[in-house]
C-alpha cells in the first residue's frame, strides 16, 4: 500500500461533513469581542488631482502615532507613468509622533488616454529586523475597468443540504 | 482600607451627603431649616458620646435625641454608617477618596458598571467569577450574561432547557423549543415531515456514495465509511464498508498560488501544496462517491470502481471536522469555500491537478493551510475535539468596520481581512495570531478589552491579550516572525526574538508593574521565556501549562493589572521554571527589558 492510500485509513468518517460540530463549552469565555491584528503605528492616506490633460498631482500623506527614527514614504508609478515633477521616494529621519510627512508628486500618464491607472503608495520604517510600514493605492484617470466576471463561481447545494462557494478549477 | 476619623473633613463629606441629612433634618425639627444641614454634622459640646472629636464652639447646641431608625449617632449626628464615607460602619471610621461606602465597609470605588469585589472593581454583569454579585462563580459551561449564569449556544443552537440543540434537525425541538414532531415523521430544516423511509429504505440498508443509508425507526441512518473506503453491496449480501479495490485511478495535486512574505519583502507569486485537505471523488450527479485526503505535498490517490465513460469530478472543500480539527473556511453567506476539476471520464490512471489561483480565491486554501497548523499545534493538548472554529473571509472584502482581521470570542469566528488596502489571507502569521486569540477564548483566560492597537504602549489586559496572540502564533508558524504584508509591501515585520531594546518596547523601572506597555514586549518576553532552555518542546509545554492551567485556577490568579496581565503569565511561567531557566528569564525582564517584576509569585505556584 502506498502512502498516499495508507493516508486514507487514516481518516475518519466525519471528515465528510463540512460544517464543523457545535462547539464544546470547555472554558471561561473572554470578555473582549473583536480582537484585531496588529496594525503599524501611522496612518497613510494617498490621494490624487487631475491637473491638465493626462497629468495628475499624487500626495501621499503619514501621520505616525509614535516616534520613529528613520522613515521613508514612496510612489510605485509602474511604466503607464512618467513622473513630472517631484520625487518619487522621500527618507525622514527621526519623525516625531504627530507631525506629517507629505509627498507630492506629478505624473503624466505613457500611454494618451490610459484609464484606469493604479499607483501605489508605501511608507516603511525600518530597525533590524523590524519593519513597520503600509501601503495604499489610488486609481488615476478614471476608474478601472470593470473586471469580467469570470462566470466560474458557483453556489453550490450539495445532496447532504451544505451549501458550497464553489469555484471550478481549470 | 480604613482612615482614622477627620473632623474637618467629616464637616465637608457629611454636607455632601444629601440623602443622610434630609432623614437628619427631618427628624431634629427643633433646628431652623437653614441650620440643619450644618448641625447634623457639628459636634455638641455636652454630647457624652462623642469625645474624641474636638469643640466647634461657635456652632448651636443639638438636642441629644434618638436617632430614626437605620441612623446611629456619632457624636451630635445621626448618621448611616452603612453609606457615609466618613464614618463607615463606625463612628471613628472614614473611607480614602479613593474609596466609597457601601454595606457598612469601605470599598473601592469603581466605573459605572462595575463594583468592587475584594478589592477589584468587576463587571457583576459578564465576569463568570463575579456574576450577578461578588464570588458567585457560574458553573463551568455557563457564561454571565446580564448578570446572571446563563447557557450561550453556538450560533445554529438554541438553549432548550439548558441544553444546546439544533432546532433544525430536533425531532424534540423542531424549529423551536418544545415543539415535537409526531410519531412517523422527523424535523428537516425546522419543519416537521413525514417517515423519510422510502420503499428502497430497509434496515439492512443500501449503499449512497461512500456511506451505508438505513432506516431505523422510522429515520434515515446515514453512515459514512470515511475517507478512502467505500460502500460495497454484493449481490445477496448486506451493505458493508470496505477498503477501495477500484480499478480505476485519479491521482493529483492540490496547490494554490502564494503570496508569501519574508522580512526582507513580498514574493509576487508562487504555488505551495495544501496539506490535510478532503479530496472527494464525486459522480455525475455530484455525489460524493469516495474521500482521501492530500499529504504533505498536496498529493492525493484516490481508487475507485466506475462504469466505463462515467463523468466524474474531483472537489476539495474547505472543512474539518475530523480528528484535532473542527473548522472551516467559508464567505459571508456561510457557504463553504471548494474547488472542483472539470469533469473526465473514467480510465484506469488519470490525473487531476487541482491548482488555485488568485482569482480563483486561493486564498482560502492559504488560510486553511494556516488554521489545520493551528490545530496540529493543538494536538498534545486537547483531550477533546476543540471548539468549533469558523474561518469568514472573501477576496477583496474588508471586515466589516475595522477593516483589519480578528477573531470574535462570541462566535468563534475569525474574520480575515480580504480588502486589497491589507489583505490577510497570505499572511499565515496574522492568522496564527488569530488562532492565538481561540486558544485563548476556548482554553485559557484574557479580560482582552479588544480593538486597534499598533504596539505603542496600551492597557495591560490589551497587551498581554494581542502579544500572548503574536506569541502563540509564532509557535504555530514555527517563526519568531510576525508578518503582515499588503500587496507588494510589508506592513509590519517584527522579530519576537529580537524585539528592539529601544522606545515603546521596554518598560519603566521606575513605575509600577500595571503600567502600560507595548504588545511586542510581551510577546518578545513570552519568546524570550520560550527559548531561554534551548529545549523549546519543553517550554512549549510549560507555556501551555500556564495558559490552560494556571490562568485558569480557582480562585483566579490576579496580581498586576486586574485581569490577566504579563505579572499573572510571568507568575505562572516562573512557577514551572527554575535554576538557569528561572534565572535568564528575569534577566532578560528585568535587566534588558526594565520591567519591574518583583518576583513575588512564590505563593502563586502552591
Amino acid at each position: 500500500m502506498s502512502p498516499r492510500v495508507a493516508l486514507f485509513a487514516l481518516c475518519l468518517a466525519a471528515c465528510q461533513r463540512t460544517a464543523p460540530e457545535p462547539a464544546p463549552t470547555l472554558a471561561m469565555p473572554s470578555h473582549g469581542e473583536h480582537h484585531a491584528d496588529p496594525s503599524p503605528p501611522f496612518a497613510l492616506t494617498v490621494t490624487a488631482r487631475a491637473l491638465d490633460e493626462g497629468v495628475s498631482e499624487v500626495k501621499v500623506q503619514l501621520t505616525p502615532t509614535a516616534s520613529l527614527p528613520s522613515l521613508t514614504l514612496g510612489l510605485d508609478v509602474g511604466q503607464s507613468l512618467a513622473v513630472v515633477e517631484g520625487s518619487a521616494q522621500r527618507t525622514v529621519a527621526n519623525a516625531p509622533a504627530g507631525a506629517a510627512v507629505e509627498l507630492r508628486l506629478r505624473v503624466r500618464r505613457t500611454t494618451p488616454g490610459a484609464a484606469g491607472v493604479t499607483v501605489r503608495a508605501w511608507a516603511e520604517a525600518r530597525d533590524g529586523a523590524t519593519v513597520l510600514g503600509d501601503e495604499q493605492a489610488v486609481t488615476l484617470f478614471g476608474p478601472t475597468p470593470i473586471e469580467q466576471p469570470s462566470g466560474r463561481e458557483r453556489i453550490v447545494r450539495t445532496p447532504t443540504g451544505e451549501t458550497l462557494h464553489d469555484t471550478l478549477v481549470d | 482600607m480604613t482612615h482614622p476619623l477627620r473632623p474637618i473633613g467629616l464637616l465637608a463629606a457629611l454636607a455632601l451627603s444629601s440623602a443622610c441629612s434630609e432623614t437628619v433634618t427631618n427628624t431634629l425639627a427643633a433646628a431652623p431649616p437653614d441650620a440643619a444641614r450644618a448641625d447634623a454634622t457639628l459636634d455638641a459640646p455636652d454630647a457624652p458620646d462623642a469625645p474624641d472629636v474636638p469643640d466647634v464652639p461657635d456652632v448651636p447646641d443639638v438636642p441629644d435625641v434618638a436617632c430614626p431608625m437605620g441612623l446611629t449617632r456619632c457624636g451630635d449626628a445621626c448618621v448611616d454608617l452603612a453609606t457615609t464615607t466618613t464614618q463607615c460602619g463606625a463612628c471613628d471610621t472614614a473611607c480614602s477618596e479613593a474609596e466609597t461606602c457601601s454595606a457598612g465597609a469601605c470599598q473601592i470605588k469603581c466605573p459605572l458598571g462595575q463594583t468592587p469585589c475584594e478589592g477589584v472593581c468587576q463587571s457583576l454583569s459578564t465576569d463568570i467569577n463575579n456574576c450577578g454579585a461578588c464570588g458567585n462563580g457560574c458553573p463551568l459551561g455557563l457564561s454571565c450574561v446580564e448578570g446572571s449564569c446563563a447557557l450561550v449556544c453556538q450560533p445554529g443552537r438554541t438553549n432548550c432547557g439548558g441544553r444546546c440543540i439544533d432546532t433544525a434537525a430536533s425531532n424534540d425541538h423542531c424549529g423551536g423549543c418544545e415543539r415535537p414532531c409526531a410519531t412517523g415523521t422527523r424535523c428537516m430544516a425546522g419543519v416537521c415531515r413525514g417517515d423519510p423511509c422510502g420503499p428502497a429504505d430497509t434496515a439492512e440498508g443500501r449503499c449512497d456514495g461512500d456511506a451505508i443509508v438505513r432506516c431505523v425507526s422510522n429515520e434515515i441512518a446515514r453512515e459514512p465509511c470515511g475517507f478512502g473506503r467505500v460502500c460495497v453491496a454484493a449481490m445477496g449480501a448486506a451493505p458493508a464498508c470496505a477498503d477501495p479495490t477500484g480499478a480505476r485511478r485519479v491521482t493529483g495535486r492540490v496547490t494554490f498560488q502564494n503570496r508569501p512574505a519574508t522580512v526582507r519583502g513580498v514574493i509576487a507569486s508562487r504555488y505551495d501544496a495544501v496539506e490535510g485537505v478532503p479530496v472527494a471523488l464525486l459522480d455525475a450527479s455530484e455525489r460524493v462517491v469516495l474521500q482521501g485526503l492530500t499529504d504533505a505535498d498536496g498529493a492525493y490517490s484516490l481508487a475507485y470502481d466506475a462504469p466505463d465513460g462515467a463523468m466524474m469530478r474531483v472537489r476539495v472543500a474547505l472543512a474539518r471536522t475530523d480528528s484535532i480539527y473542527n473548522f472551516v473556511v467559508r464567505d459571508y453567506t456561510g457557504s463553504t469555500f471548494s474547488f472542483t476539476s472539470p469533469a473526465f471520464a473514467a480510465a484506469a490512471t488519470t490525473t487531476r491537478d487541482i491548482a488555485v489561483t488568485f482569482e480563483q480565491n486561493s486564498g482560502a486554501l492559504s488560510i486553511y493551510n494556516a488554521a489545520r497548523r493551528g490545530f496540529e499545534f493543538l494536538r498534545p493538548f486537547v483531550t477533546t475535539r476543540p471548539a468549533a472554529l469558523y474561518i469568514t473571509w472573501q477576496r477583496n472584502r474588508a471586515t466589516s468596520t475595522t477593516n483589519s482581521s480578528y477573531f470574535s470570542g462570541a462566535s468563534s469566528t475569525m474574520f480575515i481581512n480580504g480588502s486589497s488596502a491589507d489583505p490577510d489571507e497570505f499572511d499565515p502569521p496574522v492568522v496564527s495570531h488569530e488562532f492565538g486569540h481561540y486558544i485563548q477564548r476556548w482554553y485559557s483566560r484574557a479580560n482582552n478589552p479588544g480593538g486597534p492597537h499598533d504596539g505603542s504602549p496600551a492597557d495591560p489586559n490589551l497587551a498581554y491579550g494581542e502579544g500572548g496572540a503574536s506569541f502563540f502564533g509564532s509557535l504555530i508558524t514555527g517563526s519568531p516572525y510576525y508578518i503582515d504584508a499588503g500587496v507588494t509591501r510589508l506592513r509590519i515585520a517584527f522579530d519576537l526574538g529580537n524585539v528592539p531594546l529601544v522606545r515603546a518596547y521596554a518598560a519603566s523601572a521606575t513605575l509600577p508593574m500595571e503600567q502600560a506597555v507595548s504588545e511586542w514586549l510581551i510577546g518578545g518576553t513570552q519568546y524570550a521565556m520560550f527559548r531561554a532552555s534551548g529545549d523549546t518542546t519543553a517550554q512549549t509545554q510549560r507555556a501551555m501549562r500556564v495558559l490552560t492551567g494556571y490562568l485558569r485556577r480557582t480562585p483566579t490568579p490576579d496580581r498586576g493589572e486586574p485581569g490577566v496581565d504579563l505579572v499573572d503569565y510571568l507568575d505562572g511561567y516562573l512557577c514551572v521554571n527554575e535554576g538557569a531557566e528561572r534565572a535568564t528569564i528575569m534577566n532578560y525582564l528585568v535587566t534588558q527589558r526594565r520591567f519591574p517584576y518583583d518576583f513575588a509569585f512564590a505563593g502563586a505556584c502552591r
